[in-house]
């Protein structure tokens, strides 16, 4: 148990330098060891590693900042031995000291953020070594679940979900009121583009947006002024007829190409899809299909029916077309410009009605949090933003007519509700890995984290306070948390058994107990073995409820013995 | 009650107070309390505390227009101990953006605003702070709670204690409560109005 600390170590500046000065220092001059816990959850191992996540962009500033925490509290961690070689890369154990952390990073293990290729499906293939990548990866960062297409065997990924989400549809609704210019370009020559996701048809004022609800000519619009209706919700009820479909990945006759399908829909019965068109073509963006995000959101647009990607009907205009980085619309602020670049004449309302007529999806947790990534720049310095679907009704983000809520979240009846993982190979996770993602997914419910001298502030708190509230306003899911979002367990190792029958050369283990007990961690694949006349290292090859093979046969025989098992490498 | 003075049937003293009480306690079901404004904007609740998941009316004003804001407005819940303005929050660190709200708040012209705000419970189950029966919490409006938490427009509402007594009255109890309280005072004043019409003259 930490100690708690009484005094400031000097200015903020210094803080770390000073702060390993004075451990070290201590630690020369300490009295009794302390107890140094080993095994789960807190894999402490007596020695610094790096350790490397790759993969999704939705949670890379989201872990960038739980591993800073973390690495953080290791400036408390062990005192570094001077020898053996090389120096102070492992731990003097014996020097631990009223001020040293036994429960966060007592092993000053060192996390990196991979920036390589970014998605979820990258991440899944870069720890699967179907795709290489730069440097090792140890887990994969994913907004989607583990996936065996991407290379890894099944069940040999495991996704621990810390956090909870959802993808809407966001669109640009108020873009234009304050241009108001005639655009000359294609596809718009000639008209000026109004707010077209807000209802707005070329008969109405640009402004129409802004109508108090309830002043529109026509009583299906109850939002405000315009003549058409608001797109408001996302339906994809109906497989290849759902709007979600015709929109996304329809590529005949059926397809959604214009906005006045979806709201110039008159004052009577025609449904949304079967209006009127306007002559302003709905402009898709191209969202990187290794995104999780995407992956969620053209599961949900497929309606049942087959859609590869959201990137079947992408728009040749937006971006000039090219793939776009998700959860951030300041980039078509980029785009617009060089798009339509200063020699357009028109450049201000083509600009506008590029935007005004594009739809997009992103991360409700993001979108909530950073509003400059939901913030578009035109050229003459005006802003417009996206807007979740339906945001101005009882229901945002309305997908089959429910909005996005904590609770539609977590019972996930919102149909883009989604967890954030952190995936891990349960035949080749390190114990410094294990170790790092059972501090974020324990709550402080099997050890109490520590103390962050920076701020004073537990660092459990500060983690959900980076899950919640400074990175995105995710749910954060613990390993306490209730089922369906119950992934987040700590990494443990299968019991061992007493009635292991090991033969000499064979490579096959029995036992009668069984190698999946009812409510204890499975031995699975890449378990490392140990056992009277098991040879050193030696792993599960293959396993099933009573029976098992060893990578490397035995060199004895027993019967009866104890055969243990323990993560794929203690000592790494 | 009536009292027989000289010549005619007046409305009693008593009578009159307890149709003015009837006014004015209809009024305060709907009076909003203000809270605690930065330069020149203000956040305004219904009177009482909140229950868990009871969603209720917000109203603002002074707030930067949608041409200046056009990402609209964030409202989140922050600790306040005490429920005094002296322990509100100074960063966001009081606050926890779970409780955010989902849709878009914009403003007019003018800078105004009205929406709906639906009350969550905070304790260390689910979040970073408190806000339940024993702990006083306020709402934060403003425009980027993350990077301009007290350095753009923003306001608080009056602290509250969810789920503590007094209840905030449901609007949707007010939708029915109001126009009958309307009709009963209305009917009284008839009633009253009537008799002094067919009022016979002490001396006929």
């Amino acid at each position: 148990m930490r100690n708690r600390m009484t005094r400031r170590w000097g200015a903020a500046a210094s803080l770390g330098v000073a702060a390993i000065t004075l451990a070290m220092t201590l630690g020369a001059q300490a009295a009794s060891a302390q107890s140094v816990p080993t095994g789960s959850p807190r894999w402490f191992i007596g020695k610094v590693n790096t350790i490397r996540g790759a993969g999704s962009d939705t949670t890379f500033f989201l872990m960038q900042r739980i591993s800073d925490l973390y690495m953080q509290s290791g400036l408390f961690g062990c005192t570094l031995s001077q020898t053996p070689s090389p120096n102070y890369s492992t731990c003097n154990t014996g020097a631990d000291n009223a001020t040293t952390d036994l429960n966060d990073n007592y092993d000053r293990v060192e996390v990196m953020t991979g920036v390589g290729q970014i998605g979820s499906g990258e991440g899944q293939k870069q720890l699967c070594g179907t795709d290489s990548s730069p440097f090792p990866v140890d887990f994969a960062r994913s907004s989607k679940p583990a996936s065996t297409s991407n290379g890894c065997s099944n069940g040999s990924m495991v996704g621990l979900g810390f956090g909870k989400d959802g993808v809407p549809l966001v669109d640009f609704e108020a873009s234009n009121s304050n241009m108001g210019v005639t655009g000359a370009s294609s596809p718009w020559a000639g008209i000026t583009v109004g707010p077209v996701a807000s209802g707005w048809i070329p008969s109405d004022s640009v402004t129409c947006d802004t109508g108090a609800p309830g002043s529109s000519s026509n009583p299906r619009n109850t939002q405000n002024g315009c003549s058409g209706v608001p797109f408001s919700d996302l339906s994809n009820s109906g497989g290849t007829a759902s709007i979600a479909y015709r929109l996304y990945c329809a590529t005949d006759s059926t397809r959604i190409t214009d906005w006045g399908q979806l709201t110039n829909i008159g004052s009577g019965s025609t449904p949304v899809g079967s209006g009127t068109s306007i002559g302003v073509p709905i402009q898709i963006a191209n969202v990187n299909t290794g995104s999780g995000t995407e992956s969620t959101f053209a599961g949900f647009v497929a309606s049942g029916a087959t859609c590869a990607t959201t990137d079947i009907n992408h728009s040749s205009l937006l971006c000039n077309g090219a793939v776009v980085i998700e959860n951030n619309v300041s980039q078509f602020g980029d785009c617009a410009a060089a798009d339509f670049p200063a020699s357009d004449a028109t450049r201000a309302a083509d600009q506008a009605a590029e935007i005004a007529s594009s739809l997009y999806f992103f991360s409700n947790g993001v979108f909530n949090t950073n509003v400059h990534a939901k913030t578009v720049t035109f050229s003459n310095g005006v802003t417009t933003a996206a807007h979740k679907i339906g945001d101005k009704t009882a229901n945002p983000g309305s997908e089959d007519g429910i909005g996005v809520s904590n609770t539609t979240m977590l019972n996930n009846s919102y149909p883009t509700a989604r967890t954030l993982y952190n995936i891990y190979r349960t035949d080749s996770v390190r114990a410094s890995v294990a170790g790092f993602l059972d501090w974020i997914c324990d709550g402080n419910n099997l050890f109490q984290k520590g103390t962050d001298l920076q701020t004073g502030q537990n660092f459990d708190s500060e983690v959900t306070s980076a899950i919640q509230s400074q990175f995105g306003t995710f749910i954060r899911l613990k390993d306490n948390t209730a089922s369906p979002n119950a992934s987040c367990q700590m990494i443990t190792v299968a019991p061992a058994v007493a009635d292991g029958v090991v033969t000499s050369g064979s490579s096959t283990v029995t036992s009668a107990t069984g190698f999946q007990q009812v409510g204890q961690t499975p031995v699975v694949v890449g378990d490392l073995v140990t056992g009277t006349g098991i040879p050193s290292p030696d792993y599960v090859s293959t396993v099933t409820a009573n029976s098992l093979t060893l990578t490397a046969p035995a060199t004895a025989s027993s019967g009866g013995e104890t055969v243990t098992f323990n993560i794929h490498d203690p000592n790494s | 009650m009536a009292i027989r003075g000289k010549g005619f049937t007046t409305v009693s003293p008593i009578t009159r107070l307890a149709a003015m009480a009837a006014v004015c306690a209809s009024a305060a079901l709907v009076l909003p309390l203000a809270g605690t404004a930065g330069a020149t904007a203000a956040v305004t609740i219904p009177a009482g505390n909140p229950a868990d998941g009871q969603t209720f009316t917000v109203t603002g004003t002074g707030f930067p227009t949608p041409t200046a804001d056009p990402s609209g407005l964030q409202i989140l819940e922050c600790s306040d101990p005490g429920g005094t303005t002296t322990n509100l929050p100074t960063d966001n660190s009081g606050c926890d953006a779970i409780s955010i709200s989902q849709g878009f708040i914009g403003t007019d012209s003018s800078g105004n605003f009205t929406t709906k705000y639906t009350a969550m419970l905070l304790n260390s189950g689910n979040s970073t702070i408190n806000c339940d029966q024993t702990h006083f919490c306020v709402l934060w409006v403003g425009q980027d709670y993350l990077n301009q938490f007290t350095s753009g427009p923003h306001a608080f509402s009056r602290a509250f204690e969810i789920g503590a007594p007094p209840a905030m009255t449901p609007e949707a109890a007010l939708v029915i409560a109001l126009p009958v309280v309307a009709a009963l005072i209305a009917g009284g004043a008839y009633i009253v109005a009537r008799r002094r019409r067919h009022q016979v003259p002490a001396n006929a």
